[in-house]
């Protein structure tokens, strides 16, 4: 019995013990193991072996359940209520075990929203009388579609006795306030708990998620949203339980505007524009007033919209990873179009697709968000950049900085030396070079960029000549020294790596857990999936398709 | 107590599972055998991230005054002996009404940072194990810190005290928002704690169907009877989800549900007394901080003299103090606090930076007085003289401890950590007093080496037993330089 503990990722992997990101020098090695999987797999330590392989059975990593996201929630609770306009602030925490203040801010949402319910049971046509017949239909319409499946009979006891209970005490209306809110403070409404059930197709300890299971895992990540009607249909008559029916109604989920929503919040996840650790996101960070005075709220919001709309376009207009890093496609305005310095709209208002001059853009990390957000408040930053590159990019555990680190931002040089020169001159030393190496050969080459994305070949403050030559490193097969952004975008493009990093990232986005061993004969196969049909949103198709997704891991849960 | 009892009785049979119960028994149930307890009633930590000016370095020494770095330390006393405490740091200037009140204590490592952390600390271990003193989970790989495996002391407290006082078993946390590098509060292994930043929402978690003059609202105290019914409904549809749970999955909700049952608690509502004031309630905002970290003390006051909880966390995020009196005096890369502290590093007489010191000096100790302004509106008001305990102000049976993940920011250590204490707990602690633990001080006030024997584990042993418990150990105690309770600080 071959043990696969062997898989042991590479030390630079983000991931330690858990899925590899395939770094280039374990790349063959784990794709090696991954063609040899014939074995067996274990489960983490303290679990059941599970007797699996590639092509004999599913399996599928350990997982928990897991509550909704704040903006899962807020999804389905402005679908339950039929308003889009439903805000509340709700706990931001994503640790396994909710905080107390997070717990608190879903109760206070449940208790918020408990007056709609009301208004709901009034559009009930057994609610023209307010009895307990009325309010037996609205526990099975309303709790049946905030638990998104049919009620089991103990909830039905459980909602009813509840409703009685409150009976004694309030009105009715009161009452169904209290039965809306009751709904959705419960486990059932804010916990994605999938029991499974056995399957001939899985390994051992392996479970097929049901119709209902597999339709809210669906609709919870294509749309973060709960399933809708034909969704619910599908789980009823077995479709769900197949690859192709998943297929097809994944197929038509991603033509929703939901989907949309979906890709424009990962995308914004992915680069980080929205801020973390040590960087400030796109509406936040600051720019030096005397030198970019253009910047403004208006501007960021428009970095913002194009930032989106290329990435929406390149998912549903079949576009690929390679296209993801090299298009030069570009939704503009006004203040774009003169940023990018192209001919298009003349006003902020006017909105336009042009293409962008190839010799100085080239897909997504030569746009103005992804430049703005990463550069300092004078100048642009090859250090935020580089690093961005490796971290998001290239999945690449990039190490935090030392102690102590000299991090004061990179003046403007009244010269004669270039931001290039006074970063090289910062971090030259021994110490620093262990990881600068790769930081700045990667974010050199985004040298032509100035603090708000503009194209520049000489710089402002110093008068002199850019150089922005670099080289890619980490790449798995695209390793080598670029002249620009241009040629490193080209390179990432190609890079086996980055293509394995975004198959991670969303792999991990979709299931809300970062993959491990037991995710690698999925992973493998939406990668060899990926790799006959290039468009991204086969990528996403591969997801929902796989074991991984459909399967679920009891393991050391039992 | 009950209601842990089942998972807890599973969690033995795990073994040491991350998914731990909000108390660890095994390290702080034992009894303490030789000597007593104290009778303190209540503790409040105030928590300022990203530490102080401080001369300690990341390693075992001070920093000298002719450095690159600025050596300088504007927390501890002016005084060369330890005892009765002479005097205060000028970022303690402002808590100078409260002297005899006050205590600091140098010398105190969090060995649990140190020992698992990497360079001598890190922010990800220091803010893991400050509150905790106890073990960390880390990525095996690269020793990344992921989470605490142990609670945080201010929850110990609140569970323990509300069982013998009663009240809420959780704190009462508000933060001060903004960046930091992760929270240092945590209800168990692996549960992260975030405080609330508005004061509004505070109010009403706790204030709600009261009016300000004491009146019962009837508007509120239904809507207060109808959220207890929901509460009741979720608490009792747990059976109907249980049967389909995974042990793993049980504790996971069952974590929630313990939570849900405090707020059930906090709805069981407050009776106005003399000594239970209700505030106005506060506007809905989380900034700006001065504003915030005003309206938040006044939140914590009311809840403690109301007795709602005895438990209280305000914390102070690492952000820069626009508000205070000279503004921002120097540019800080990103706008964040923790750059200003980086600073540090090139404003020395050697630096750099050297003739930004006196501008980078002044903001700096600007923005701690700010945060040392919010403590000593805490004590003002615990002190006040109109809410007296028997013969005793609420200050005297308290505890309001002031730290932070690091001593001085940019050295990201965890040697010499902040502590600085305000109240006696019924009379069990010294008060007016300094305490410094290095070794090498004390032989030689000038020396700039450092050796210490104790630890953040003996610091919330000293306070548990001073809270009335007899523990005799705290956390991870294999991170310890010594057993026991901290006794130059007791009475």
């Amino acid at each position: 019995m071959v043990v696969m503990t062997s898989w042991k990722l590479a030390p630079e992997s983000r991931y330690g013990t858990t899925l590899t990101l395939l770094a280039s020098s374990s790349l063959s090695v784990m794709l090696a193991l991954v063609l040899a999987c014939n074995g067996s797999v274990q489960a983490p330590s303290g679990g059941p072996d599970i007797v699996a392989s590639c092509d004999q059975g599913a399996v599928t990593g350990e997982s928990r359940i897991r509550r909704l996201t704040p903006a899962q929630y807020l999804n389905t609770v402005r679908e339950l209520f039929a308003d889009d306009s439903i805000n509340l602030p709700l706990g931001e925490d994503k640790s396994e075990i909710i905080s107390a203040l997070a717990a608190r801010k879903f109760d206070d949402a449940s208790n918020a929203l408990a007056t709609r319910g009301v208004t709901l049971m009034e559009t009930l046509p057994a609610c023209a009388t307010k009895n307990q017949a009325c309010a037996d239909d609205f526990i099975e319409s309303f709790a049946s579609r905030a638990f998104r499946r049919p009620l089991l009979d103990e909830e039905r006891v459980w909602l009813r006795d509840r409703f009685l209970q409150a009976q004694t005490e309030f009105s009715f209306d009161e009452s169904i306030q209290i039965l809306t809110a009751t709904v959705l403070g419960s486990p059932e409404f804010l916990y994605l708990a999938p029991v499974g059930e056995a399957s001939d197709q899985a390994a051992s300890g392996v479970l097929q998620l049901t119709g209902y299971e597999m339709a809210e895992r669906m609709s919870y990540f294509l749309w973060d949203s709960l399933p809708d009607e034909a969704l619910l249909v599908a789980a009823s008559d077995g479709s769900l339980l197949s690859s192709q029916g998943v297929l097809e109604h994944a197929e038509r989920m991603l033509q929703s505007p939901k989907a949309e929503a979906m890709v424009r919040d990962f995308g914004e996840e992915w680069l980080q524009i929205n801020g973390g650790l040590v960087h400030r996101g796109l509406d936040e960070v600051s720019k030096d007033a005397l030198l970019y005075p253009e910047m403004s709220s208006a501007l960021r919001l428009a970095m913002r919209t194009e930032y989106d709309a290329f990435i929406n376009k390149i998912f549903f207009e079949g576009g690929s990873i390679d296209d993801l890093f090299n298009s030069t496609s570009a939704y503009v305005n006004g203040s774009l179009a003169e940023l990018y310095g192209v001919v298009g709209p003349t006003t902020d208002d006017d909105w336009q697709w042009v293409e962008l001059n190839s010799d100085e853009r080239a897909g997504i990390l030569t746009r103005a968000a992804f430049l703005t957000v990463f550069s300092n408040a004078k100048v642009q930053s090859p250090v935020y950049r580089g690093v961005q590159v490796l971290r998001q990019v290239l999945c690449y555990n990039q190490p935090p900085p030392p102690p102590n680190v000299d991090d004061r931002p990179i003046e403007p040089s009244d010269g004669p030396q270039t931001v290039r020169e006074l970063v090289e001159i910062r971090t030259q030393g021994q110490e620093c070079q262990a990881c600068h190496q790769n930081i700045n050969n990667i974010g050199f080459a985004f040298e032509n960029y100035d603090a708000l994305g503009r194209f520049h070949t000489v710089e402002a403050d110093s008068g002199l000549p850019i150089d922005p030559s670099g080289e890619l490193v980490l790449s798995g097969n695209m390793d080598g020294p670029v002249a620009n952004a241009i040629e490193l975008s080209s390179a990432l493009g190609a890079s086996e790596q980055a293509s394995a990093c975004l198959t991670e990232l969303w792999f991990q986005h979709a299931l809300k857990r970062v993959p491990s061993d037991l995710d690698l004969c999925a992973m493998d196969a939406i990668r060899a999936q990926v790799q006959a049909q290039p468009e991204l949103k086969s990528l996403l198709l591969a997801i929902v398709a796989s074991d991984g997704f459909r399967f679920i891991n009891a393991g050391t849960n039992q | 107590m009950k209601k842990h009892s089942s998972r807890r009785a599973f969690l033995k049979g795990m073994g040491g599972a991350i998914l731990a119960l909000p108390l660890l028994e095994y390290t702080h149930g034992r009894s303490w055998a030789a000597g007593g307890v104290g009778a303190g009633r209540r503790f409040v930590s105030v928590f300022s991230h990203g530490g102080t000016i401080y001369n300690m370095s990341n390693g075992n020494s001070y920093l000298g005054s002719n450095e690159s770095s600025s050596g300088a330390d504007w927390w501890s006393p002016p005084q060369s002996t330890a005892g009765v405490l002479t005097g205060l740091g000028a970022i303690h200037e402002p808590l100078a009404p409260h002297m005899a009140k006050l205590s600091v204590v140098r010398g105190i490592d969090n060995k649990c940072g140190l020992d698992q952390g990497t360079y001598g600390g890190g922010h990800g271990h220091c803010n893991n194990s400050i509150l905790t003193a106890g073990k960390i989970s880390s990525d095996p790989d690269t020793s990344d810190p992921i989470t605490s495996l142990a609670p945080s002391i201010d929850f110990v407290l609140a569970q323990r005290l509300a069982a013998r006082l009663g009240g809420l078993a959780s704190p009462l946390h508000l933060m001060i928002d903004g960046h930091n590098y992760g929270t240092p509060y945590f209800a168990g292994s692996a549960q992260p704690q975030s405080g609330e930043s508005d004061p509004q929402a505070a109010f009403d978690s706790i204030f709600a169907g009261v009016n300000s003059d004491g009146t019962p609202n009837p508007a509120a105290l239904k809507a207060r009877a109808m959220r207890k019914s929901v509460l009741d409904g979720v608490i009792g549809g747990y059976p109907s989800i249980k049967s389909r749970l995974g042990a793993k999955d049980k504790q996971i909700v069952e974590a929630h549900l313990d939570h849900i049952r405090s707020i059930e608690t906090a709805l069981a509502g407050i009776e106005p007394t003399a000594q239970c004031l209700v505030p106005d309630r506060p506007p809905g905002t989380s900034s700006p901080g001065d504003v915030v970290g005003n309206l938040h003390v006044e939140i914590i006051l009311a809840a403690l003299r109301c007795g709602v909880v005895n438990v209280a966390n305000l914390e102070i995020a690492d952000i820069l103090a626009p508000w205070a009196p000279s503004g921002l005096q120097v540019e800080s890369a990103f706008d964040i606090g923790h750059s200003l502290h980086h600073m540090a590093r090139t404003v020395g007489p050697t630096g750099v930076d050297a003739a930004l010191f006196d501008a980078w000096a002044l903001e700096m100790k600007e923005n701690r007085q700010w945060r040392i302004g919010l403590m000593k509106q805490l004590l003002d008001g615990l002190d006040d003289a109109n809410f007296i305990e028997g013969d005793k102000t609420m200050l005297d049976n308290s505890i309001v401890y002031y730290t932070s993940e690091f001593s001085r920011g940019e050295q990201h250590g965890a040697r010499d950590s902040l502590v600085l204490y305000a109240g006696s707990a019924g009379g069990y602690l010294k008060q007016g007093h300094y305490v410094n633990y290095n070794t090498a001080w004390q032989a030689d006030p000038n020396t700039l080496n450092y050796s210490t024997d104790a630890a953040t584990n003996n610091l919330y042993i000293t306070f548990m037993n001073a809270l009335g418990e007899s523990d005799t150990e705290y956390g991870a105690m294999e991170h310890t330089y010594r057993a026991g309770p901290l006794a130059e600080l007791i009475v």
